[in-house]
């Protein structure tokens, strides 16, 4: 400029320097508003002086840099473009900063300017001009100007045909001057009512577009658009995730879920296999914490989602997920053991305890063999709460039952759980039968153990416990000091043959009940007891036969 | 007496920027009260009246103010509103309407600004109240009355060439508004891509800057109709274009709102690429498949801007307004839509702009039969409040076709 003195003119070198380097920053730092406002405050600061002195700075954009006064303040590093080159790419070329320049206004061109500005989306001097910087002004090349562009050659004569049109209507207007006075009526709604009739969130417009997709499909109408708009899609569900519109997300993947038409599987199928990435997955497991109620169903609707084979992702998900995820996610990954059998069953082993027991909870949901077989690998988990809720499922396959199981008869910690889950090996009864026996006979086991391994030996209704039962109702031990012991295990036995309930067991309860045996009046009235119930549990049965 | 030194200097910081703001704002709206001040009471008393004292006072006090911190004082009338030192006046609501009108008798003298880089004496604020007299000076020049001319007060006169410019530009933005549609609808029928987004939105800034210098000149375009054939769609979008944004600027809805409804308008209908001409110039009833067709256009047309990849929110309104501005409001059955503003907004302008257009089926109804359908027969379609809203935005365009043919 003519009339700044060298240092003058060296100072606002500096500022507009400076601002490009704040502008720099603000693309690689300064993804939220308060990081971008305390990047620019110090640009601001240093612009303020030269400002005051000439009223006006203005810099020319360039492809890789800005120039000012003629001269270059700044290249963009290398590396890839930065943002003069999108400014200038978007038609932008010469920025000017006008005295009384506030922070918001930096901010406002940074989000312009700034390549990849999350809020924006649309090119720099459309986000300039609406952003209406009153100490901002832009210059733009004409290059977007319909007339400049080359593929709008043909549309000149068709332009000034409704020009023409136009030009008349508007000729109406300025013939009658009443008309012309009527202008600038004040706005029919306060600012509040335009707050509350336009929220302008971007959650609940992203939430309807991805219904409309999931409309546009279900009604077939997507034709070659198809892959499109599944990318379309997928950018909305990511897009929802990195801001966390959880709400939003939840609606479009159930969206997607229940959408119908012929070209729903496809669409789902492609939509899968971009839920199931890795990276995707743990931003899923990040939103359930948020504070609002949706998040519940976050997990339950994604997974819904997956593919058969996202087992060894899921699976890989379970130790680091949050407590209220465990169990879809858990739930997800049973069901599709077919994909992450051996994944499951390694992680088993060591998996935290909220999430193993997590699996065991969804374990029922799977077929016997490999049940059993995930919940016989839990019983290598070195926490108990996991062992213990392990046992029972192992009995879904009785082999390997007998084989994990009776070792645990001499844990006395999971010996119940391990006598109750044997109870339901009726196909290996007389086995499991010959494991509880084993067990029984030595004695010496804590009353709450023995009652349980009686009633589970009784369930069994094996010919091999049966024989046991008996000989321990018709012969108990004798002697003075062990009265007590025998009646109780007589009782526990009377107990148990009216489980097994069989017409066997009956008999042996109703001889024993006759006095002449010799039991003790408590034995006698149990077995009493024993019989009455179980006759009437057999008269019906018996009655059908007649 | 430097009028500066003694002033604070600029404030620094984000909390001081925001307070400068809210300051500028202030002083702002106190110089914009003071000068409507002037207007009124210069209808009724002579311009050297000692009535105006106060007001001259709270003008003055504000204009120093702002010299103090900013070293200047620039009052620009931007359209419908009102900057002061680049800040945009949020008028009281009790002092719109004499904002509108202070616009109105500013552009009537050709002055769209006044300014001033030293401080004014009581003598420049009284000559330029003597300009709202009701005979004004026959002629201004940038320091006023040239037989009374300011000291240290400039005015900025629009030059005479200006209004004729900018209807011309008017009828370039919407010609090639309308043309642009056009060529999208072509484009997607023959497969093609059509011409690049920011070439619309180009056209869009231009009609939104324009709506705010001369709307009621920007309002008669909606005026302009095309029946035949392919054109009509382009038309027909520009014209909802019209509507909304006079609609949205009457609503007070922001610049950056206005043209994001105005490319959702300009979109509404790009579904119809899909519908075979035949289907869309017969002549009487449409058979079943194709009702069946033009159904389907609200989702072919969300279709024709999703598949662009696009999620940030300008691009998701388009398609979304695409969409719901051809759904009932309220529904013969099923549940109630999800329908946006600008949904809303651009349902009733397309309905009201299609009833005014004659159509191979039917012949054009006048404006004031529209609204009378619209806000009968097809009000299941609607929202009420913003169609009676809208009947106020239209007003003067039916009181013209009323009066003026």
């Amino acid at each position: 400029m003519e009339g700044a003195s060298p240092a003058d003119a060296g100072l606002a070198r500096e500022a507009v320097a400076g601002l490009a380097r704040a502008l720099e920053r603000v693309a690689s730092e300064g993804r939220t508003a308060e990081r971008q406002a305390a990047i620019l405050e110090a640009a601001l600061a240093a612009l303020r002086e030269p400002l005051e002195q000439r009223s006006t700075l203005t810099v020319s954009v360039e492809p890789g840099g800005l120039r000012f006064d003629g001269d270059p303040v700044y290249r963009e590093p290398a590396g890839g473009p930065g943002f003069c080159s999108r400014l200038h790419g978007d038609g932008v070329r010469s920025l000017t900063f006008r005295r009384g320049l506030l922070l918001p206004e930096l901010t406002a061109l940074a989000q312009a300017a700034v390549p990849e500005a999350p809020e924006s989306g649309e090119d720099s001097v459309t986000e300039l001009w609406k952003a209406d910087l009153g100490s901002i002004q832009y210059t733009a090349a004409p290059r977007q100007r319909l007339q400049e562009h080359p593929g709008a050659e043909g549309l000149a004569q068709e332009i000034e045909r409704i020009a023409a049109q136009a030009r008349k209507a508007v000729q109406h207007i300025d013939a009658d001057a009443s008309l012309i006075d009527r202008t600038q009526p004040p706005p029919l709604w306060s600012e509040e009512q335009r707050r509350k009739s336009d929220p302008q969130g971007w959650g609940d417009v992203a939430r309807r577009a991805a219904l409309t997709i999931a409309r546009i499909v279900e009604h077939d109408l997507a034709g070659w658009d198809l892959e499109p708009l599944e990318e379309t899609f997928l950018r909305l569900v990511d897009e929802m995730a990195r801001r966390a519109e959880v709400p939003a997300l939840v609606a479009a993947l159930e969206g997607a879920a229940r959408m119908g038409g012929a070209h729903a599987p496809s669409f789902r199928a492609f939509v899968a296999r971009q839920l199931a990435d890795r990276s995707r997955l743990q931003r899923a497991m990040e939103l359930v914490a948020a504070p609002v109620k949706a998040a519940a169903q976050l997990i339950p609707a994604w997974t819904a989602l997956l593919p058969d084979d996202a087992g060894p992702a899921l699976v890989e998900a379970l130790p680091g997920a949050r407590a209220e995820s465990l169990p879809a996610l858990a739930g997800a990954a049973v069901r599709r053991l077919g994909s992450c059998r051996d994944e499951l069953a390694a992680a088993m082993r060591t998996l935290p305890v909220p999430a193993a027991l997590a699996v065991l909870s969804a374990l029922p949901a799977a077929a016997a063999r490999p049940r059993a077989e995930l919940a016989a690998v839990a019983l290598e988990n070195p926490d108990r709460a996991v062992r213990k809720q392990a046992v029972p499922l192992v009995a879904a396959d009785p082999q390997l039952a007998l084989e994990q199981l009776g070792p645990l008869l001499a844990d006395s910690a999971l010996r119940a759980a391990a006598a109750e889950a044997l109870s339901s090996c009726a196909q290996q009864a007389e086995a499991a039968a010959a494991l509880l026996v084993g067990r029984l006979a030595p004695g010496k086991l804590p009353d709450e153990d023995l009652a349980v391994l009686y009633r589970a030996l009784g369930r069994l209704g094996s010919s091999a416990g049966r024989a046991f039962l008996s000989e321990r109702l018709v012969r108990p031990a004798r002697g003075f000091l062990k009265r007590r012991r025998s009646e109780q295990e007589q009782l526990l036995a009377v107990e148990a043959l009216a489980e097994d309930g069989s017409l066997s067991a009956l008999r042996i309860l109703d001889d024993a009940a006759d006095p002449r045996r010799g039991h003790p009046a408590e034995v006698r009235s149990a077995c009493v007891a024993a019989v009455e119930r179980l006759r009437t549990r057999r008269q019906p049965r018996d009655g059908q036969g007649r | 007496m430097n009028e500066r030194s003694s002033y604070p200097p600029p404030p620094v910081g984000l909390a001081e920027t925001k307070a400068a703001l809210e300051q500028r704002q202030k002083l702002g709206h106190q110089a914009l009260v003071g000068l409507c001040g002037l207007l009124r009471g210069a209808r009724s008393y002579s311009w050297e009246h000692e009535a105006f004292t106060p007001m001259l006072d709270s003008l003055q006090q504000a204009m120093l103010e702002l010299l103090g911190t900013d070293g200047t004082f620039e009052l620009e009338a931007a359209g419908d509103a009102f900057r002061v030192n680049g800040v945009e006046i949020r008028p009281e609501p009790a002092t719109a309407p004499l904002a509108a009108a202070l616009q109105t008798e500013l552009r009537n003298r050709g002055v769209s600004g006044i300014r001033a880089s030293l401080a004014p004496p009581k003598t420049d604020l009284r000559l330029l109240l003597r300009l709202f007299r009701p005979a004004p000076p026959p002629r201004l020049e940038e320091r006023g009355d040239p037989a009374r001319p300011f000291q240290a007060l400039r005015l900025q006169i629009e030059p005479q060439a200006a209004l004729s410019d900018r209807t011309e530009k008017l009828a370039a933005a919407y010609a090639g508004a309308a043309a642009w549609v056009n060529h999208a609808i072509q484009q997607l029928r023959l497969g093609g891509a059509p011409l690049p987004l920011p070439t619309a939105s180009r056209l869009v800034q231009d009609l939104v800057d324009l709506q705010r210098s001369m709307p009621m000149r920007f309002l008669a375009l909606a005026r302009v109709k095309v029946e035949e054939g392919d054109r009509y769609w382009g038309v027909h979008a520009a014209n909802v274009a019209v509507l909304a944004v006079s609609f949205g600027a009457r609503l007070g809805l922001s610049k950056r709102r206005r043209h994001d409804l105005a490319m959702a308008a300009l979109f509404h209908d790009v579904g119809m690429a899909a519908i075979p001409k035949a289907v869309l110039q017969k002549p009487g009833k449409l058979d079943e498949t194709g009702r069946r067709a033009v159904k389907a256009s609200p989702l072919l047309s969300a279709r024709a801007i999703l598949r662009d990849r696009e999620v940030h929110a300008p691009a998701l309104e388009r398609a979304q307004a695409a969409y719901e501005c051809h759904l009932d409001l309220v529904p013969p059955e099923g549940a109630l839509p999800e329908i946006g503003l600008p949904g809303r907004i651009l349902a009733i302008c397309e309905s009201f702009d299609a009833l005014t257009t004659a159509r191979p089926f039917r012949p054009a109804h006048a404006p004031r039969a529209a609204m009378r359908i619209l806000s009968t027969e097809q009000l299941f379609r609607f929202d009420p409040h913003l169609l009676d809203l809208f009947g106020k935005v239209v007003e003067p365009l039916i009181w013209f076709t009323e009066h003026a043919g």
